[in-house]
Parts: structure tokens; C-alpha cells; sequence
């Protein structure tokens, strides 16, 4: 996760310098639209999307879900794992081929500085995959527990606890 | 009939608890599969989810969101309710109008209204309860006026509506502006309605020395230049909001780093908590966009448009009842998740109306707010609940005034479109 907090530090600063360079200096960059767009951005999406996913950052309705009981709970886990898995699965695959394509193509963006496609492509595969990897880690932890009847994935806390929001 | 099928699968499992962006792609990517089988599923899946992460304005998003934990790592905006409070406190209920104004001005700079009522609750919900505020009126106080944050320029929950509506998102942040003021004022004649019925409720605190006042609001100054570094350059065209958002996360970290706040580890939690964040509301909207390819490929939207246009009704009552549905739907879901869900069909129904899509996105807004404090679900309820360590019901039950004056604000801002419009009509640029 250094990587994406330095990520995260680097759009900021960029827009600002160019911003600045823009008004003061009169230079603005040319690759900031480029480079955080195609580059950063997509670093910091594909890149967070596991670690995302392992602090239940993302948001589901849990109205019904918290009046289960453990067990239940479990199985509304794998269920989500089941529902995540083939779209991810799917995603990275399809992401994999495009960014190998655009490797032994050699695909370059058109404008002032050539930028490589398949640089920003192959983070999809890389980010996809991770959370597939993650997805089948918990899975099986929470297939496990039902079994043994054993706490080897432990379950979330409730609603209102330190969620991410946006609100 | 597809439709029917993709519908059901998709409230399956958002019952089930499955994350809100997972339900939507599975769940678009099986109405794919049924209306054009593995090749479009496949196009779909390998363009949408680079194409939607390669959008440069979406980089106001992760920078609101920095912006927002930073104003609240460097603790400036602490001092927002003592100042308020002195030049308020003397009126009737003075220290829930403190709040209200206090809840304007961190809105302002920080757009979660669950990072505004973390702080409101921290600050202002003990000051009131030590001069002997009823407990129930102080936390429904503190949990509507953190909802603020949604409405002022910084708040992502509109931006993430001017990304799904197309809207120009500098625009749509500054119609926000007078609205809130408008809420604001709401907010603070309801607590001088509580106070008149029942004077007990706030006994009144001694008055502040004019020295006193002046000092005090001094050191609010910081976050008047936060909020001009953001709100000032998007209104006088100066920055784009892309450009004005980092900005804004920019100045709040060298405020954060001026107040000896940051060190490598809490600046470290902060980038990743907005990664986090950022992570978790593109990956919806990325859900969002190929549920929205199922929809638009098999004309559905187009139906329900004409379906509604054919219908011998006033579009008043419409509009009425897509708000009621709002609300509704506000006290048991999350709003991102209302947001992505409804505004792909609602827009262009609204559009097709002859209504204006800013004016829509900002009323929207306003309802969310109300969601944010209605049960079972309403967040800033809980997060008051937990600060100042009480039941939730309670803080639910003094939020209950505030939500029929919510409800009068936002017939006010339907019946007045020129309220909402006004302002970004006379914009730079």
C-alpha cells in the first residue's frame, strides 16, 4: 500500500505543479493529462482494489445481513466471493490479453510524448488478479469455517463501525 | 422478460449483503450475456473498466476525499464551534445555531458529512450537554448539521452525481452554495421553534467579550483560505474543479503540516484511507457503467422515458414521487449506492420532463441528507451515537424535527428553481 499512498501524493502534486507552472511560469506541463489519467489513476484503482476489499471497504446493503446469525453471515460472504470471482476472473483475463497485445504491438499513444499502452493496461490484470487471489482466499477461509465450525476467517463487525464513507 | 430476470438477480444479492459494485457487474454481465452472448460481455468487460479509471476528472474524487481527511487530521477546524458560539451563544438555543454555522463552514472545506459530524460531535455535542442542552436536541442538532458537507463545494456525493449525469461538475458545485445556506437557515429556525416550545431545553450562556470574538474568529482565517482555494477558483473559472480539488487537498496538507500534525505514519494512513475510498466508489461506478450497457443496449430506459411521458399526469406529481421514492429508499441504503442504481434511469426521465439536471442533482442531494439521518440506517446518527456515547434511538429522535424541516426545504427548493440556479448562471468563464 506505500505504492498507492505514494501514488495518491503524486496526482496531487502534479496538478498542483501544473497548475502553478501554468499561471506563474506560463509552462504548463504537457503530460499531466496523460500521465495521470492513463498512469496514476489507473495505478491507484487497480492497485487498491484487494487491500480495498480485505478492510470491507467496499459498500454493500447490510439492512438484512446484520440480523443473521453468525452462520448466515458466512454464507452471504461466500455468496459475494461467488458473485466477485467470475466478473474479476473474467476482467483480468480479458485485461491480460489486451495488455499483451498492446506489448508485442508496441502500441504507443499518439501526442507529444509516446506513451506506452500496455504500461497502463497490465495493471488491470495485476489489480484483477490480486483481488481474485483474495477472493478465493477468503472464500475458501469462510467454506472452511462453516465445516469445522471453527473462526478461521473471522467475521466483520457490524454496521456504523469505521466504514468508509463518502457521504 | 431479460430485464425482469437481471433485476431480480441484481436485488438477490444486494439482500444477500454482496458488495454494491460486485451485484451490479455480475448481475449486468449475465443481461449481457442473455441479450448478445460472450463477445459483447467480452468487449465490455475488457474497454470499461480502464476506460472508466482514465477519466481525468475523476481525480476530484480521491483529492476531495484526501482534502477531507486531512482538514481532519490538522484539527483546524476545532476552533470553527468555539467561534461561532461567541457570536451566536447569546441568542435562544445560540450554541445549535453554532453548530448549524459551525456545520456550514467545515461543509466547506471537507466533503463527508461523516468526517463533518465525527468533528461536530468531538467539539460542539460536549460544549452544549455542559451548559445543560436537552442530550436529544444537541445530537439532532450536530447529526443534521454534519450532513451540510454533502451540499457545499468539496463534497464528492456531488461529484459523483455530475460524473454519472454528464453535468459540468464546476457548475454543480457551485449551485450548491445558496441551497445550504438555505438548509442552514433551516436548520437554526427549527431550534429556535424547539427552544420556544420549550425554553428548557437551552439555557442560555454568558456573553463573549468583543475582544474575545475577534481573536477567535482570526483563527478560523485558515479555512476561509482553504474554502476561497477551492470554491473561488471553480466559481471565477480560474481552476477546473479537477485542478481546484487538488489544490484544495494541497493547501489542507500544508495546514496539517503547519499544525505539526503529519509524521510518515499518519500521512501514510490518510493517502491509503483515501485510496481506500476512492477504490471503493470508482469500482461502483465502474458496476454502475456495465449494468448501465445492459440497460441501454436493451432500450429499457428509453421504455420506462416513454412509459412515463405517455402518462396523463402533471410533472409535478412525478418529480413528488421520485423525491418521496428518495427518501424512502435514503433510510436503507447507502446514498452511492442509490446514486448509481437510480440516476442512469431518473436523469433522463427528469430531462425529458423539461427539468434541469443541476437543479435535479442538487435537489437529490438535499434528500440524501435526509437519509443520512433517517432510521434504520441513517450514518451520522451513528457516528453522534458513538461519540458522544449514547443510544442511537435518541439521537434518531432528535433528529426528527429536523427531518420535517428537511422536507419543507427541499419542497421550497422544487417549488424555487432559480434558488438553486441562480448562482452558477452568473459563473466565470
Amino acid at each position: 500500500m506505500v505504492v498507492v499512498a505514494a501514488l495518491m501524493l503524486t496526482i496531487m502534486l502534479v496538478v498542483v505543479a501544473d497548475v502553478f507552472m501554468r499561471y506563474v511560469v506560463n509552462r504548463p506541463f504537457s503530460f499531466t493529462y496523460d500521465l495521470v489519467g492513463l498512469y496514476l489513476l489507473a495505478g491507484l484503482f487497480f492497485l487498491s482494489l484487494s487491500d480495498t476489499f480485505r478492510v470491507r471497504g467496499h459498500v454493500n446493503v447490510d439492512i438484512l445481513v446484520q440480523h443473521l446469525g453468525p452462520v448466515g453471515r458466512r454464507w452471504s460472504e461466500i455468496v459475494a466471493c461467488l458473485a466477485g470471482l467470475p466478473v474479476f476472473s473474467a476482467i483480468a483475463w480479458l485485461g491480460w490479453e489486451r495488455a499483451w497485445d498492446n506489448w508485442v504491438s508496441n502500441d504507443v499513444l499518439a501526442g507529444a510524448i509516446s506513451w506506452p499502452t500496455w504500461a497502463s493496461a497490465v495493471l488491470v490484470p495485476i489489480g484483477c488478479g490480486l483481488l481474485v487471489l483474495r477472493l478465493l482466499l477468503h472464500l475458501a477461509g469462510h467454506v472452511a469455517s462453516l465445516i469445522t465450525g471453527q473462526n478461521i476467517t473471522p467475521l466483520p463487525a457490524g454496521h456504523g463501525e469505521q466504514r468508509l464513507g463518502f457521504e | 422478460m431479460i430485464a425482469l430476470v437481471v433485476l431480480g438477480l441484481l436485488f438477490l444479492l444486494l439482500a444477500a449483503g454482496t458488495p454494491v459494485a460486485f451485484a451490479m457487474a455480475l448481475s449486468g454481465c449475465v443481461g449481457l450475456y442473455e441479450a448478445g452472448g460472450w463477445p459483447v460481455v467480452a468487449g465490455v468487460l475488457q474497454t470499461t473498466p480502464l476506460s472508466t479509471v482514465s477519466s481525468y476528472e475523476l481525480i476530484t474524487i480521491p483529492m476531495f476525499l484526501l482534502m477531507a481527511d486531512l482538514v481532519l487530521l490538522s484539527g483546524v477546524a476545532d476552533d470553527l464551534f468555539t467561534a461561532a458560539s461567541a457570536w451566536v451563544g447569546r441568542i435562544p438555543g445560540g450554541l445549535g445555531m453554532a453548530t448549524a454555522l459551525a456545520g456550514a463552514g467545515f461543509g466547506a472545506i471537507c466533503g463527508t458529512s461523516t468526517a463533518s459530524a465525527a468533528t461536530l460531535a468531538s467539539t460542539s455535542l460536549p460544549a452544549m450537554i455542559r451548559q445543560g442542552y436537552e442530550p436529544k436536541m444537541a445530537a439532532g442538532v450536530v447529526a443534521i448539521s454534519g450532513t451540510l458537507a454533502m451540499l457545499l463545494p468539496t463534497s464528492v456525493a456531488l461529484v459523483i452525481f455530475g460524473l454519472l449525469a454528464e453535468v459540468n461538475i464546476g457548475k454543480l458545485l457551485v449551485s450548491g452554495i445558496i441551497p445550504a445556506m438555505l438548509v442552514t437557515a433551516t436548520i437554526m429556525l427549527t431550534i429556535l421553534f424547539l427552544v420556544w416550545q420549550d425554553p428548557s431545553r437551552a439555557p442560555t450562556v454568558s456573553s463573549v467579550p468583543w475582544r474575545q470574538r475577534f481573536a477567535l474568529l482570526w483563527r478560523v482565517s485558515p479555512m476561509v483560505v482553504l474554502f476561497s482555494l477551492v470554491t473561488g477558483t471553480i466559481y471565477l473559472g480560474v481552476a477546473t474543479p479537477t485542478e481546484a480539488s487538488a489544490f484544495g487537498a494541497f493547501g489542507a496538507l500544508v495546514l496539517a503540516i503547519l499544525r505539526g500534525r503529519v509524521t510518515p505514519a499518519t500521512l501514510r494512513h490518510t493517502l491509503v484511507r483515501a485510496a481506500n475510498g476512492t477504490c471503493m466508489i470508482v469500482l461502483i461506478i465502474v458496476g454502475a457503467s456495465i449494468f448501465g450497457t445492459f440497460f441501454t443496449l436493451t432500450n429499457i430506459t428509453q421504455d420506462i422515458v416513454g412509459w412515463v411521458g405517455a402518462l396523463d399526469t402533471s410533472r409535478w406529481v412525478i418529480i413528488s414521487l421520485i423525491l418521496c421514492g428518495y427518501i424512502v429508499l435514503g433510510s436503507f441504503m447507502d446514498q452511492i449506492a442509490i446514486l448509481v442504481l437510480t440516476v442512469p434511469i431518473v436523469l433522463p426521465l427528469i430531462k425529458s420532463l423539461g427539468f434541469d439536471p443541476i437543479w435535479f442533482g442538487v435537489i437529490k442531494i438535499v434528500t440524501a441528507e435526509v437519509g443520512m439521518i433517517t432510521p434504520p440506517i441513517g450514518l451520522n446518527c451513528f457516528i453522534v451515537a458513538r461519540y458522544a456515547n449514547r443510544p442511537v434511538s435518541e439521537v434518531f429522535r432528535g433528529t426528527w424535527p429536523h427531518f420535517v424541516a428537511h422536507v419543507v426545504a427541499i419542497a421550497v427548493l422544487v417549488a424555487f428553481p432559480q434558488i438553486v440556479l441562480w448562482l452558477p448562471s452568473h459563473m466565470g468563464r
